[in-house]
């Protein structure tokens, strides 16, 4: 069965129609990166997969269940968590306090309201643990906005982890990075996947990245899928090479 | 200030309140119910302004729907208990439909409902005559005795009064403090943070902001039914937005990135307030330049200014290390 189901997605904004008949599906496993010029509707899509947005038609299936007009963090419950383009975590929060938020709602802790935070040992062991993995553990009690911008890129991907979703969709996780942590940062994407057992819907315009992370790579245009496959034979498809690629050589 | 200095304060500033009406004059003692309210207002109200992140201009709706419930019920049933629960419930009950109906906005479109539907009470407490009085108020409402199972407990004077308000104020704003240490004081201040992070991790933002407001609307109407039985009287200006004004500023002048920033400030604005009133007429005048320079001088409230000179950082999280040291 497939994790992700979407048929036939439009949304409209007066008359721009930013995702326009969009059929996608996304297995278990591995990464599948989203690609595309600008405008071409990657991050709405991603809003209407996320719950962002509600299309205007089409629908979407997550894990063979009806999603298309449940509220985010009913997907998120589900194990559909996402990232944003522009940097999106709690800044006042300190990073060990930015993890146990997700954890704790994962736990379904979250709205427990009389016992204090440090009586949950299971939520600061997990929250502590993904903090060593993003390399994070020495910034635990620091507020996340004094944090550096690549700091708060990887606190940002382990907010949207912290989870444990089956699908987690990353909007340019590495926008602002330098080529050095970008292909940092991509690594941390894969050794969490793999560790995690999370799926990635990856947009990204570093090809570089693109080509070395993903195992299959989507390609949309003005709305639509344009393109559709392994890395290797998107590199090869001329429509690709002439809307896109073509761009950048 | 490290746990243990913050213990000895506090349990320094309960000796100091408990045994208040020993050794302080009734009209202090008088004093100190009305800022135990504010404080207990304010507190409330910093948990949906300093931890959600909603400013709302209507607490002192809610605060009069305590006081007029409570008053009503007085006066059909002389007894405090029934009074103060049965008007801090009707506030709730207030907060969660406004609340419901507010919380769908955010910014200042929040601040407008609120300031709105607080008027909408003011309104109510003026024109119903026939439940509120109309601008006669509410008059001759007793001060109940204390009723407990087989107890009965007589409350004759100010200072048996304030004990009770004592025991209450202090009973809600350790639940308070409980609350914003807990996951979901947590949840509040992510929702806070960042509404739409905060709803893609997996919280219920508008459920959560709800019962913020909620929260909010029973502590300003506990601290409202505890005002009929003090006062004898309850009449509409208390339901004024001016009213509403009073749990902000001093949410503001004590800083709301603390805890106790609003009842730092409730003291503050209570007591400036008193010793201004004494001086001139247009007292309303001085104390809003005292409250601009307070505001302007102490940059995030004066608990945030005073704190740092008082010793260490914040005692962090003990519990980190603890974590710590079980992680390989």
């Amino acid at each position: 069965m497939s994790l992700l189901v979407a048929e036939g997605l439009r949304k409209r904004f007066g008359d721009l129609a930013a995702v326009d008949g969009v059929d996608l599906q996304v297995e278990e496993g591995g990464c599948v990166a989203l690609i595309g010029p600008n405008g071409a509707g990657k991050t709405t899509l991603l809003n209407l997969l996320s719950g962002h947005l509600l299309p205007d038609a089409g629908r979407i299936s997550f894990r063979g269940e009806e999603v298309t007009r449940l509220p985010p963090h009913a997907r998120v419950r589900r194990g559909l968590s996402r990232s944003f383009q522009v940097m999106t975590i709690f800044p006042q929060l300190s990073a060990r306090e930015n993890l146990l938020v997700p954890v704790l709602a994962r736990l379904r802790r979250a709205t427990e309201p009389l016992r204090p935070v440090d009586a949950f040992p299971e939520a600061w062991e997990e929250a502590d643990a993904l903090l060593r993995d993003l390399g994070l553990l020495e910034a635990a009690d620091m507020p996340a906005a004094s944090l550096p911008h690549g700091d708060q890129r990887r606190l940002e991907l382990g907010i949207a982890v912290a989870s444990r979703p089956r699908l987690c969709l990353l909007d340019e996780p590495s926008s602002g990075l330098n080529p050095l942590e970008r292909a940092g940062l991509l690594d941390l994407v894969r050794r969490l996947g793999a560790e995690r057992a999370t799926t990635f819907l990856v947009v990204e315009h570093d090809m570089d990245v693109v080509f070395g992370l993903a195992h299959r790579v989507v390609v949309m245009d003005r709305g639509r899928v344009l393109a559709d496959g392994p890395p290797e034979a998107i590199r090869a498809d001329p429509r690709v090479r002439e809307t896109y690629l073509g761009e950048e050589e | 200030m490290s746990p243990r200095a913050r213990r000895w304060a506090l349990g320094a500033l309960l000796v100091l309140l408990v045994s208040l009406p020993v050794w302080a004059s009734r009209y202090v003692v008088y004093l100190t119910i009305h800022i135990l309210l504010l404080a207990l207002n304010a507190a409330g109200f910093n948990l949906l302004f300093g931890y959600t992140g909603l400013l709302s201009f209507g607490q002192a709706g809610f605060y009069a729907v305590g006081a007029y419930t409570c008053a009503r019920i007085l006066l059909a049933w002389p007894s405090l208990l029934p009074g103060v629960l049965g008007g801090t419930v009707a506030a709730t009950l207030s907060a969660v439909l406004l609340g419901y109906l507010s919380v769908r906005h955010t910014r200042i479109y929040f601040s407008m409902l609120t300031l709105a539907f607080g008027m909408m009470i003011f309104s109510l407490a003026w024109k119903w005559r026939a439940v509120t009085g109309g601008d006669d108020g509410l008059v001759g409402v007793p001060r109940a005795p204390l009723e407990l199972w087989a107890l009965t407990v007589p409350l004759p004077t100010v200072e048996r009064y304030y004990v009770v308000v004592l025991v209450a104020v202090v009973a809600a704003v350790a639940l308070l403090h409980r609350l914003v240490r807990s996951p979901l004081g947590l949840a509040l201040q992510a929702v806070r943070d960042s509404e739409v992070r905060a709803e893609h991790v997996g919280l219920p933002v508008r459920r959560l902001r709800l019962l913020s407001f909620a929260v909010a609307g029973t502590c300003a109407g506990l601290a409202g039914s505890l005002l009929p039985a003090l006062e004898n009287t309850v009449t509409p200006p208390i339901a004024h937005w001016t009213a509403s004004a009073e749990p902000v500023l001093a949410a503001l002048l004590g800083g709301t990135q603390r805890f106790g920033g609003p009842l730092v400030g409730a003291f503050l604005l209570v007591v400036s307030k008193d010793v201004i009133v004494r001086f001139t007429v247009h007292w309303s005048l001085v104390l809003g330049a005292v409250v601009i320079a307070l505001v302007l001088g102490f940059r995030g409230g004066v608990v945030s200014v005073v704190e740092p000179w008082l010793a260490r950082p914040r005692p962090a999280r003990r519990a980190v290390a603890r974590a710590g040291e079980q992680a390989p």
